[in-house]
This record gives structure tokens, C-alpha cells and sequence, in this order.
């Protein structure tokens, strides 16, 4: 421990400590090493094609390459430091993250309506952005700390976990920011399940909740939408895949949507076998129960979204319902993406970015802009990367050397994974807008800096992997 | 080989290959997904934004211009510029830029800057500032070639030279003033910013004034720069093209009118009306031979070019849309004493016969007054219409009967709906009571009711415009021609008469069973009133006029003066119809004949042939 501590990077040159056929360069994970190049790069290309012929180029293009250069001087000392820095540091570090969400709140600066930004100087800063590594980091020490004394998890030690989760997640939700807290939730949700915080059938349970939850909240929507002009309801249905001229892409997405709430509904309700094989009635109070809970979360969801959140959904179900509202933008996200074809228009040739009519395109659509500028070759290409990504962090849970660092991976794993998907998903018109923003293509200063950060702590992970102890 | 990994506690190993299943399984999601996009449906999407990147942008035909009979064109347009962006044009330093613009045109910068955000938002080549001043305009086409993303269009706006005077003919335009409207019309080609016409003929000429749309390709190509060649096309508003514009289509011209109406007439009309003691009122003159509308006048009348200009205030429909002319209705008084005079002659009244007028007329007990206190003493036929004796009036009625009197009213037209060719829903049929309405109604008929009726007073009303035709009616000698206002239809590119109205025969309706010297008679008497009696304030000597004022009794205020009246040329051919109503103007004789003699003034020094003695070329 000590001579980890004191000499980490020689002590990794160090041919007596390695396994002759480590692979690495310099002891550093390669495959890691090229995601973490062509990501950049990538992220780099695509915000540039994306800010070309904007009213704001030049000073958000100066703002990315100043984030790009703090990412690099960050993620580069982070490397060269021991990660049991971190782990150290970890619970200070998430204590001042605390403090930053609990002081924007009084002295944010409001930006598309969620006051979550520092306004300093030149630029902002997100606290939240740091706030989700710092969580990482803190819930793995912790569940590191707690797992060591008690191997069975107790409930009060899950629920410490989940309030440490938690607090940060209220917090963000507190600046209207519902994409940063939906990214807690990823974390949460990783390590809930890698850690069997929650058993299987309660998870289900939770699933089956989520799951009805929406579907009532959608079908709540569209009553609402469709009851005070009946003489729609044909229009709607069919543009929601019911009728001639659906797609059958939306008709997978009910069926799967309706297949995966059954599957939820029926492992929650089997969880009550144990108790005896012939208490149907425990199946129909479950039943009821978990109806009427997921009706009044609904209903309460119905009551508390905003016009345009609601408006999404709704574009989401009906994207021609209205292509120039609130379908505007997965409605011109299709476009672009598609007018992409198999090899794309080129490098700021795509007229859909070039022009402008792709909104958000350097943020929440950096997908789109890469989608027609590089086609089908482009986005295959980002997702592969992504998907070696994702895989390198599946390995470093089993690879790296101390439990935190496999926790770290997971949490990041959970984080990015979901954020990816998501993302990817309303891009593509498969999900209703949720305003997460991709990582590493999305401009954005803080994220930037810290996912330079993430990136330094992983491939610092990586020196440990063949270190014979 | 596996690596030396610490033994751990934590159930990891177990997890991780669900996580690799699950990022196999979302990259197959999205490489189907986005094959289906990309490749599949590529070309489709590929269209789809090509079509982005074409904007369409469409200008407004000019209207059809409007003549009068003389050839003074009433409604003419004028060319206006109108600045446009294009907000696909990408430039550099773009807020710099709208600032210069600004001040080369001298529009506030705010405004602009707020309209080029709009534009900007919607991705929608916008109209950014209107009406330009000429001046400005050059200046800034001096310096096109430095603002690719702004373009000038000129744009024809109607322009009414006589405004007021004939707001009531003309009506007025509008953009279309709501969503719902907007709707119903978009199928016949008009945009949210098209020009309507809202009122008058601007409304029921609507179709022909129109012309149609021309439009102009805006290109850009796909990093922003604009398309096209200069000079495309060759556009009737004429200039020169800014690069990136391309004429798709020509622009036409609505077709032109040829109006009845005389503008000189109405403008001494107009003058006329609002110098008479209340200030308001209505004429209608018509060419009792063809039914032609020769004078239409209803004031007050309202600015129609001030619902064009810039600062075009909210348009009141219900306060503006009043013609008194048409749809104004007034009791007739003692104009329908010609009514009740045909009536009585038809029934075998005596002319010669005298009766004794003392001020007031008995009937039943019940005391009837005549309109002249001290009383006209005995009157035969031709001085009870010279001096408009009631009580006259009272002792042929009750010869007559009230049935007769009414079946008189309702050949003269009144009681029916009247209206003008080109206005067929600006009508009211007014109402002359019968005898079956009001024991319907109100209990029973009683003879003073036949009174009342016999010199218009009571529930008697009638437009303006069927006093007109009633009088035209008695110059014909009980001939009735449709009033009309438009004489032709040209088209506007050849010049030539499209359509021609071809009045109808003057047979078509006509009251029979007065035989000539009925309407001889008449005619005498009414001729007495102009030369002797209560219309000598219209006396032009040398010329025939003949007329019959009223005072129509108003509870809600000073009596309205009316005088209905018609001019013979030295043939004996009826030229001009005319009635006048000024509202709250007292008697008759005192506010409306004026009126009328200034019409009849203006009549007779525009029209060089009405008195063929006198008739010389010098004088045309």
C-alpha cells in the first residue's frame, strides 16, 4: 500500500511486477487509450460541424477548446496521481459537491429553465456535472467500507447508500434539472443491482411500478389531449401505430412496451408463491395494490408536469401530430439523421446542420448532426466506440485491482450506458425527449472537463490490472 | 492468460456478462434502427431535406384598379418596399450586420432585430420591415451585394385617392383577421398575410380584383450561401433580383372595373351632405332608364386607407359597415304621399276635387293635424302634393282604403327587398303595415291608422335606395330598371371589356294598371312642387325637375328631412332619380332640398346634352 501511494508510476514500470505478456501501452489499458482518443476527437468534430454557421460560433467554439484543454490537464494529473488519492478524498469531495448543488440553488444562474449553472465570469460551471463523479467515487468507498464489516448489507447500512445517492438526486430535481437527476438514478440503479441492494423480486416490483406508472401517465396525456375533441381520436390512433400508414417500428415499441410491464407485473406477483400456493388473494391484493399505487404516482405526475414536458410525450406518441411544434425537433432530428444515408453528406455539408434546422444540434442532438455529416459508416462507427466503452468498463469490474475501483467502473458504466442509450433512443425518435445530453459528442464545458477527469481515473485504474501482488 | 486480480467480496464476476448481453443487445437495436433510417428510408429523409432548403416566398398580385364612369380611377395602388431575411443565409457577425441594416433604412434597430429572431426561430424567410420610403429602399440596393441574407420586394397597396367619399362603395381590404378565417381560405390560395377585401365591392368583387400570386424561389445551398442567378425572370414589379432568388411564377393583376357611378357627383354629394344641418345622411342617384347608380353617397363614411397604412388602427366591422343608402331605414313621410296620390287616382279620384284644409282633420272624435297650423284652405289634387296638405291626404285616404294604398306601396317596391346588382346582401326590405299584419298583431286596424299611413308617418320605413327607385319608378311611368354599379369588366393585360352589364328590358316590371295620364297627373303635381311649393329650393330654371319632400317625424330626436326628386332632359327623358335623406335635418324643404340642388347642379354641368337648345360643342 504504501509504496503505491508514495512511488505509483514507477512502481508499475517496473518490469518484476508485471506479467511478461501484459498488454498496455505503458501500462495503461490500449483499448481505453483509443476510446478515450476518437471520443474526444469524435465529440471535438462533430460539436465544430454542429457550431459551423451558428450566431455563436466563435465564443462557444473558444469555450470548447478551453473545457477540451482543462479536460486534458485534468484527466492528465488525475493519472499521474495515485487513485487512492481519490478514494481518500472521496467523502470531502462529495461533501463540497453537496454544498455547491445546496449554493447554486440561491445563486444559480437560470439557463432554459433549470437554475443549475455558476455564472463565473467568462463561463459557467455545473456543479452537478461534479457532483455525479464525486457520488460515484463516495458510494463506492462507502459500499467498499460497509461491505467489508457487514457482507450481508443490513438495512440501515442499504439505507445510508441510497440516502447518499439520494440527496444529490433531490438536489438537482430541486433546480428543475430532471436529466441530471435521471443520471443519479442511473447510478443508484447500477449499483443497487450489481450490489444486490435490492432482491430480484422487489426490483421487478419497482419495474413493474415504473413501467405502469408511464403508461397510465401517457394514456392520462392523451385523454387529455383527445377527449375534449373526439373528433380527432381516429387521427391520433392511427398516427400512433394503430391505424393505416403506421410504422411497424412503433408497433414493436407497444407490443415490447406492453410485453416488458406484463413480464415486470408477473415476476412482482410471483414473488408471493412462497407464501403459500393458494393465496390467490395475496395475487389479487398485489395486483390492486400495484395498480391503484401506479395510478395515483400518474395521476400525481399528470399534475405536476409542465406544458412542455407533457408536449413531448405527446410529440413522442405523434411526431406528424404537429411537426412544427412540439414535434419540431425528433421531427427534423429524423430528417437530418436520415438524410445521412449510408456514408453522410460530409464534414459540414449537411444542410440540416449547416442551416440550422436541426435544433440543439451541438447539444442534446450532437447525434444527429454526426448522423448526417458522417451516415450510417459515422454512427455505427460512434457506437461501436461506445460499445468497446462500455465493454472495457464491464472488464474493469473484474479486473481492477481494489473493490472501489470495480465499483467506480460500475458506477460509471450505469452512468454512461444509460445516458448514451437514452439519448440515442429520442434521437432516433424511439423515446420521448428527456434533454440528456451524450457523452463526450454533447458540448457542454463542465461535462467536458469532467468526463477528462473520469477518463484520467479510468486508465489510472488500468495500471493495476496485471500488477502481481 | 487471466490476470491476478484481488480476491474480492463483492458478487461482480457474476453481473458483467449481463452487462456485455445488454450493450450487445442496445448496439443491435440502434444498427437496425438506424439502418432503417439511414439506408432504407435515406433516400426519403434526403428529400425531405432538400425541401429545407427551398423557401418559397410569394408576392402579393396587385388589385384590379377601379374607374368611376369619367375613367378617374377610385381604387389604384401604389408600390411600397418591403424588407425580407432570409435566415438560411449564413453569414458572419450577424447582429453587426442587422444594425447596419437598420440604420441604412432607418427602421428602429429593436424591431428589426425582434422580427429577425422570429425569422431566425422558425427558419422562415420573413417579412422584417414594411413600407419603406423609396429613398431608403435605393439606398440599401446600392449596397445589396454586402447583406446576401436581406432582400427587397416591392409590394403594390391598394390606395383610395377619394378616400371618405366613396368608402361606402368601394369597402375597405383587411389582412385576414382570424385563425378560423384563415383556415376556410387557404384552399383558394391565400397566405396568413394576404389582403382580403372586407367590405363594399372590395368584398363582393372579391374573385375578380384578386388576380393571381406570383412566386419566388429562395435557394441556399446547403453551408448557406444563396443560389440562383440575378435577374431571373422577368417580374412586373420589376428591379433587380438579389443573388438567390429565382421567379418561379409571374405575378397577374386583378382585373379591372368600370364603376356607374360619377365621382364629381358624389364628392358635391359628399360636400353637400356633411355641410347640411345634421351632418349625416345619404343619397342615391340612379339613371332611371338603366337603373344605373349614378351618385351613392352615405355619410359619415370611414378612411379605408387607413386600415393599409402602417399604423392601420383596429377595424370595427359593426361601427364601419353602415351604409345608410342601402340598408338605412326611415320612415318616407311625405314622400309616400306619391303612393297614396297613385292610389287615390287609381280608385277614380277627381283631381279637380277640392277639399277644405283648417289645420286639423276630425275623424271619430279623434283631432288629426295638418303639418301647417293655421291650415291650406281648399285644396284640389295639385296643391295638396305642391303644399304636402295632410289633411288632403286624410280625405283621399279614407276615399281610398288602406288596402289600396298598401298594394300601391308594395308595386312601388317598398315593403320589398331593394337592392343594388353588386350588393345583394346589403338589403332591407323596410315595412309598410297592412291591415292583415296588424290584426295579427296588434288588435285590429283602425281608420286613422289609414291616416298615418296615407302620409308615410308611423310603422311606415323605407331605404333611401327605395325612395330612389320609386321616384325613377314615377319617371318611367311606372317602369322599374334594377340598380347596378358595375358597368363592365376589363382585363387589365389586353385592355379589353371582359363583361358588360346589359340592363334589363324596362318591361320586366312594370305597374300596369295605371293608365298615362294617371302618371301625367302626377307628374304635373310633382313638377308643382319644385316650381311652386315646398321644393322650390331645388327650382333650376330651365331645366324639368320634378320632386316630393318629407319630414319624417323621429321620436329619438330632430325630425330627418328627406326630398326625393328626378330631372327630365329637354326630350322628356328621365336622366337622374335621386333621393336624399339628412338625418336630424329638420324639414325637408329646409336640409334636404339644398342638398339635392347641388347634386342636381353638378349633374347638369357634367352632362353637356341634357338640354339640347342649349346644347354646343363648346360647352363639352
Amino acid at each position: 500500500m504504501p509504496k503505491r501511494i508514495f512511488m505509483p508510476f514507477l512502481a508499475k514500470m517496473d518490469h518484476r511486477d508485471r506479467s511478461p505478456w501484459a498488454p498496455g501501452f505503458f501500462g495503461l489499458d490500449i483499448s481505453l487509450l483509443v476510446c478515450c482518443f476518437l471520443l474526444f476527437s469524435l465529440g471535438t468534430i462533430v460539436i465544430y460541424t454542429a457550431l459551423h454557421g451558428s450566431i455563436y460560433f466563435e465564443s462557444l467554439w473558444l469555450r470548447h477548446m478551453a473545457a477540451l484543454t482543462f479536460a486534458a490537464i485534468l484527466g492528465l494529473l488525475v493519472l499521474f496521481f495515485p487513485t487512492a488519492l481519490l478514494a481518500e478524498t472521496s467523502g470531502a469531495l462529495y461533501a463540497v459537491s453537496l454544498v455547491l448543488l445546496v449554493l447554486v440553488l440561491f445563486f444559480g444562474k437560470v439557463i432554459h429553465g433549470s437554475k443549475s449553472w455558476f455564472d463565473i465570469g467568462p463561463a459557467q460551471f455545473q456543479p452537478s456535472e461534479f457532483a455525479k463523479l464525486a457520488t460515484i467515487l463516495y458510494l463506492s468507498r462507502l459500499q467498499v467500507r460497509i461491505k467489508e464489516r457487514d457482507p450481508w448489507v443490513s438495512l440501515p447500512n442499504r439505507l445510508k447508500i441510497f440516502g447518499a445517492a439520494a440527496a444529490p438526486l433531490l438536489l438537482v430535481l430541486a433546480q428543475n434539472d430532471l436529466s441530471s437527476a435521471i443520471g443519479f438514478g442511473f447510478i443508484l440503479f447500477s449499483y443497487a443491482w450489481v450490489m444486490d441492494l435490492i432482491d430480484s423480486r422487489t426490483l421487478s416490483g419497482i419495474l413493474a411500478l415504473g413501467l405502469l406508472t408511464f403508461v397510465f401517465l401517457l394514456a392520462q396525456i392523451v385523454a387529455g389531449l383527445v377527449l375534449p375533441d373526439l373528433t380527432r381520436v381516429s387521427a391520433y390512433l392511427s398516427r400512433a401505430g394503430f391505424g393505416p400508414g403506421a410504422s411497424t417500428a412503433k408497433g414493436l415499441l407497444w407490443v415490447s412496451g406492453f410485453a416488458l410491464s406484463g413480464a415486470a407485473v408477473y415476476r412482482f406477483l410471483k414473488g408471493f408463491y412462497v407464501l403459500g400456493p393458494r393465496a390467490t388473494w395475496l395475487w389479487a391484493l398485489g395486483l390492486a395494490v400495484m395498480l391503484s399505487a401506479a395510478w395515483a404516482l400518474s395521476y400525481g405526475g399528470y399534475r405536476t408536469l409542465k406544458g412542455y414536458q407533457k408536449n413531448r410525450m405527446v410529440s413522442f406518441l405523434f411526431p406528424d401530430a404537429d411537426p412544427f411544434g412540439s414535434g419540431y425537433n425528433v421531427t427534423q432530428s429524423k430528417i437530418a439523421i436520415g438524410s445521412g444515408g449510408l456514408v453522410g453528406q460530409g464534414i459540414l455539408l449537411g444542410s440540416q446542420t449547416s442551416l440550422g434546422f436541426l435544433p440543439e444540434r451541438h447539444t442534446d442532438f450532437a447525434f444527429a448532426a454526426l448522423g448526417e455529416t458522417m451516415g450510417y459508416v459515422g454512427c455505427l462507427g460512434a457506437l461501436a466506440l461506445f460499445s468497446l466503452l462500455f465493454w472495457r468498463l464491464s472488464r474493469f469490474a473484474e479486473l481492477a485491482r481494489e473493490n472501489w475501483e470495480r465499483l467506480v467502473a460500475v458506477g460509471l458504466f450505469g452512468l454512461w450506458f444509460g445516458e448514451v442509450t437514452v439519448n440515442i433512443a429520442y434521437v432516433l425518435g424511439m423515446f420521448p425527449i428527456l434533454g440528456i445530453g451524450l457523452p463526450f459528442l454533447s458540448y457542454g464545458g463542465s461535462r467536458l472537463v469532467v468526463n477528462g477527469i473520469e477518463m484520467g481515473l479510468l486508465l489510472s485504474i488500468s495500471r493495476g490490472f496485471y500488477v502481481y501482488r | 492468460m487471466e490476470p491476478i486480480t484481488a480476491g474480492s467480496g463483492l458478487p461482480l464476476s457474476e453481473k458483467t456478462p449481463a452487462l456485455r448481453l445488454l450493450i450487445l443487445a442496445v448496439f443491435v437495436v440502434f444498427a437496425t434502427r438506424l439502418f432503417f433510417i439511414q439506408v432504407i428510408f435515406g433516400g426519403d429523409y434526403r428529400m425531405l431535406a432538400e425541401r429545407n432548403r427551398f423557401q418559397i416566398f410569394y408576392r402579393q398580385a396587385p388589385r384590379g384598379i377601379m374607374f368611376d364612369r369619367t375613367g378617374y380611377a377610385v381604387a389604384t395602388n401604389v408600390g411600397v418596399f418591403n424588407l425580407y431575411f432570409n435566415p438560411l443565409v449564413v453569414v458572419e457577425d450577424a447582429q453587426r450586420r442587422d444594425q447596419e441594416v437598420a440604420e441604412v433604412l432607418k427602421i428602429r434597430k429593436d424591431d428589426l432585430a425582434g422580427e429577425i429572431k422570429k425569422s431566425r426561430t422558425f427558419k422562415r424567410t420573413r417579412l422584417v420591415a414594411r413600407q419603406i420610403p423609396p429613398v431608403d429602399a435605393f439606398r440599401f440596393l446600392e449596397r445589396q451585394d454586402l447583406y446576401p441574407e436581406f432582400f427587397l420586394a416591392s409590394e403594390s397597396l391598394r390606395y383610395y385617392p377619394l378616400g371618405n367619399a366613396f368608402s361606402h362603395i368601394l369597402g375597405y381590404l383587411s389582412r385576414i383577421q382570424s385563425r378560423g378565417a384563415f383556415e376556410q381560405l387557404r384552399g383558394r390560395g391565400y397566405r396568413y398575410d394576404s389582403w382580403i377585401g372586407g367590405y363594399g365591392l372590395e368584398k363582393n368583387l372579391e374573385d375578380y380584383l384578386r388576380g393571381s400570386d406570383g412566386a419566388v424561389l429562395i435557394e441556399v445551398d446547403a453551408r448557406g450561401r444563396p443560389l440562383g442567378h440575378a435577374n431571373a425572370g422577368s417580374d412586373r414589379s420589376g428591379g433587380r433580383q438579389p443573388q438567390g432568388l429565382q421567379l418561379v411564377q409571374d405575378s397577374y393583376q386583378g382585373g379591372d372595373v368600370e364603376l356607374t357611378v360619377d365621382h364629381r357627383l358624389i364628392l358635391a354629394a359628399h360636400e353637400a351632405l356633411l355641410k347640411s344641418p345634421g351632418g349625416a345622411g345619404s343619397v342615391v342617384g340612379l339613371d332611371p332608364l338603366t337603373g344605373a347608380v349614378l351618385v351613392l353617397d352615405s355619410t359619415p363614411g370611414f378612411d379605408p386607407n387607413g386600415y393599409i397604412r402602417l399604423d392601420a388602427s383596429e377595424i370595427e366591422p359593426k361601427r364601419v359597415e353602415f351604409s345608410r343608402a342601402v340598408t338605412g331605414l326611415y320612415p318616407p313621410a311625405s314622400t309616400f304621399k306619391v303612393v297614396t296620390a297613385m292610389a287615390a287616382l287609381s280608385k277614380g279620384l277627381d283631381p279637380a276635387r277640392r277639399y277644405r284644409c283648417t289645420g286639423r282633420f276630425d275623424l271619430l272624435g279623434r283631432p288629426f293635424k295638418c303639418w301647417k297650423e293655421g291650415g291650406h284652405g281648399l285644396c284640389d289634387f295639385f296643391d295638396g302634393i305642391k303644399f304636402s296638405c295632410d289633411v288632403y291626404f286624410y280625405n283621399i285616404a279614407l276615399f281610398t282604403g288602406a288596402d289600396t294604398i298598401g298594394s300601391w306601396a308594395s308595386k312601388f317596391s317598398l315593403g320589398r327587398p331593394v337592392f343594388i346588382r353588386e350588393f345583394p346582401d346589403l338589403t332591407k326590405p323596410g315595412f309598410i303595415p297592412t291591415v292583415g299584419w296588424r290584426e295579427k298583431k296588434k288588435g285590429g286596424w283602425y281608420p286613422g291608422d289609414t291616416l298615418n299611413l296615407a302620409i308615410g308617418q308611423g310603422e311606415a320605413l323605407a331605404t333611401p335606395l327605395q325612395l330612389a327607385v320609386m321616384f325613377a319608378m314615377v319617371a318611367n311611368h311606372g317602369r322599374r330598371a334594377d340598380p347596378y354599379l358595375v358597368r363592365s369588366l376589363k382585363n387589365p393585360r389586353t385592355g379589353r371589356v371582359a363583361w358588360e352589364y346589359r340592363p334589363r328590358s324596362l318591361t320586366a316590371w312594370k305597374i300596369e294598371d295605371a293608365p298615362d295620364h294617371h302618371w301625367n297627373l302626377l307628374e304635373e303635381a310633382l313638377s308643382k312642387v319644385v316650381q311652386e311649393g315646398t321644393g322650390q329650393g331645388a327650382k333650376i330654371p330651365g331645366f324639368a325637375i320634378y320632386g316630393k319632400t318629407g319630414t319624417a317625424q323621429n321620436p329619438r330626436g330632430k325630425d330627418h328631412a328627406l326630398f326625393g326628386c328626378y330631372l327630365k332632359d329637354s326630350r322628356g327623358v328621365a336622366r337622374l332619380a335621386l333621393s336624399v335623406v339628412v338625418e336630424h335635418g329638420g324639414q325637408g324643404s329646409v336640409a334636404a332640398v339644398p342638398v339635392a340642388k347641388k347634386i342636381l347642379e353638378e349633374f347638369i354641368r357634367a352632362t353637356p346634352d341634357l338640354n339640347v337648345s342649349n346644347f354646343s360643342f363648346e360647352k363639352m
